[in-house]
């Protein structure tokens, strides 16, 4: 392999499924897990594809990764309360999947946190039809389950 | 469109990341939503991960008479009540869950496995005898809970298998031994202080659950609890140590399994009261004492950092104290698990 000037100089191209290619900074695209042995085998001139990721998708992992600031934890909880809030179930799901493949630092967590509140008050069949889960239970099971239970089932949202 | 090219599956890693950020109420409700959701919030790897997330749990009292709740504490009642003269004696707790036998004058009955934080217990039919000791303990191995009972002999009971068998004991006549009336589980082992009847020196009689063998470990030349004296000691875990309590201190393993690194920690002031039960917890520097002064019990903590006891001031009977880890475990036991219909009885 050709031998590089300054590795930090090189910029990393990512194409999502949608056909976008991004060119984000080695720095960047070292913090998404998945793809970092790529990186290292990678010059200016090799595309790195990423199934499960779109632009829409692409475009939030590096807003996160290149605005997340540096110290204070309150500007971080501020920073992570603004990145998330105008995103709809929908966004989120597809954005948590897309963070879970490529394994982005700190991101996982607060998707999965994000998703947590979404769902704490949401009933089964949201649950159900939010991550696409097929009910195996019978419905003498089911049945059985929410008498047992009942109180867990009290107090749910209306969606 | 190209979302219809995306992946619209949650990998099971990522979805078990974001059931450990709720609360338990949520993951029972959500337990009914598919068999493969049901094992993932029951199993009890998933328990582990959320006590290790929840450094500083809530204490839980069981009591047949639930006294108001505090800030630091919350009652909850027997997964049953007794009537005289049966009465619920506790044995241990780990992972969220405790255990106890019931006893009438002179008898042992069953065995309960009880979860308070999803109200769940498992009641283990066991022979109508007299038990020389009881043990209760987790196989790390097969991820299996198991109970050990030595009367004129010793059985273990699976909680995985569902059943009590024989297990072979190196030692002559355990029964014969005067043993601790308490017991605790750490590092893989039950343990009991025991001491053969008069005069000779006591030692550690401990149970590997993985293994399911016995093994001695002894006390230091210059440590004698009187054979007399053995019924009265408490063993318990205070921080991960193994820790026995005589009538007037504490003594700590400082290094498992060294004999020699047993050292009195502290010494108790008990103004004359004598310690009927100790409830230690996995990684609490307090620990619990129930005390009878003058006809009277009390519930006092022990905190081994400024080496105070407080009375809690908790009325009424105090059956077992551990700490709410909002543990699931055993969720599986009802009928909604389907595959296991175990002896169980419903509240």
């Amino acid at each position: 392999m050709a031998e590089k000037a300054s590795p930090s100089s090189n910029s990393i191209s990512l194409k999502t499924v949608d056909g976008k290619i991004f060119k984000v900074s080695p720095a960047i695209a070292n913090q998404m897990l998945t793809i970092q042995p790529l990186i290292k085998d990678s010059d200016s001139s090799t595309i790195i594809s990423l199934p499960d990721v779109a632009a829409f998708h692409l475009t939030k992992i590096i807003e996160y990764l290149e605005g997340k600031p540096a110290a204070a934890p309150s500007a971080v909880d501020a920073f992570e309360a603004q990145f998330v809030k105008d995103l709809s179930p929908e966004e989120l799901k597809g954005l948590l999947i897309a963070v879970g493949y490529l394994k982005v630092n700190g991101l996982v967590d607060l998707m999965a946190n994000t998703v947590a509140k979404l769902i704490e008050n949401k009933s089964v069949e949201y649950v159900r039809k939010f991550f696409g889960v097929v009910n195996d239970f019978t419905p003498a099971e089911e049945a059985k389950c929410r008498q047992e239970h009942a109180w867990a089932f009290d107090g749910v949202d209306e969606d | 469109m190209s979302s219809s090219l995306l992946s619209n599956y949650v990998p099971e890693a990522i979805l078990e990341q974001i059931l450990l950020h709720l609360p338990s109420t949520t993951l029972i409700r959500f337990s009914s939503v598919s068999k493969s959701w049901f094992s993932l919030i029951s199993s009890l790897s998933f328990t582990l991960q959320r006590s290790f997330s929840n450094p500083n749990p809530t204490l839980l009292l069981i009591q047949p008479t639930p006294s108001s709740h505090s800030t630091t504490f919350t009652t909850t009642p027997p997964p049953y009540s007794t009537h005289h003269p049966y009465s619920l004696r506790f044995i241990s707790s780990l992972y969220g869950v405790v255990c106890f036998i019931e006893q009438s004058v002179g008898h042992d009955h069953a065995i309960t496995l009880f979860n308070p934080s999803i109200r769940t217990y498992l009641r283990i039919q066991t022979p109508a005898v007299k038990h020389t000791a009881l043990g209760f303990g987790f196989d790390t191995g097969n991820s299996d809970f198991k109970v050990i009972r030595i009367f004129n002999g010793v059985e273990l009971y699976s909680l995985n298998q569902g059943g009590w068998r024989g297990i072979h004991c190196p030692y002559r006549k355990l029964e014969e031994l005067q043993f601790s009336n308490t017991q605790c589980f750490l590092h893989g082992n039950v343990h009991w202080v025991v001491s053969p009847s008069y005069a000779t020196k006591s030692y550690v009689l401990i149970f590997n659950m993985v293994q399911e063998k016995f093994k001695r470990m002894g006390f230091p030349p210059n440590l004698v609890f009187d054979a007399l004296c053995t019924l009265q000691l408490k063993v318990t875990v205070i921080q991960g140590y193994l820790s026995v309590f005589d009538c007037c201190g504490i003594w700590m393993m400082r290094e498992y399994g060294v004999a020699e690194s047993w050292t009195k920690m502290f010494t108790l002031n008990l103004e004359r009261g004598c310690i009927s039960k100790v409830f230690g917890f996995r990684s609490s520097a307090k620990v619990l004492m129930l005390l009878h002064k003058k006809g009277e019990t009390s519930l006092r903590s022990f905190d081994t950092k400024t080496q105070e006891i407080k009375d809690l001031r908790i009325k009424g009977e105090i059956i077992a104290a551990c700490e709410d880890t909002g543990s699931l475990v055993l969720l599986d036991r009802f009928a909604c698990s389907v595959s296991k219909s175990q002896a169980k009885r419903r509240r």
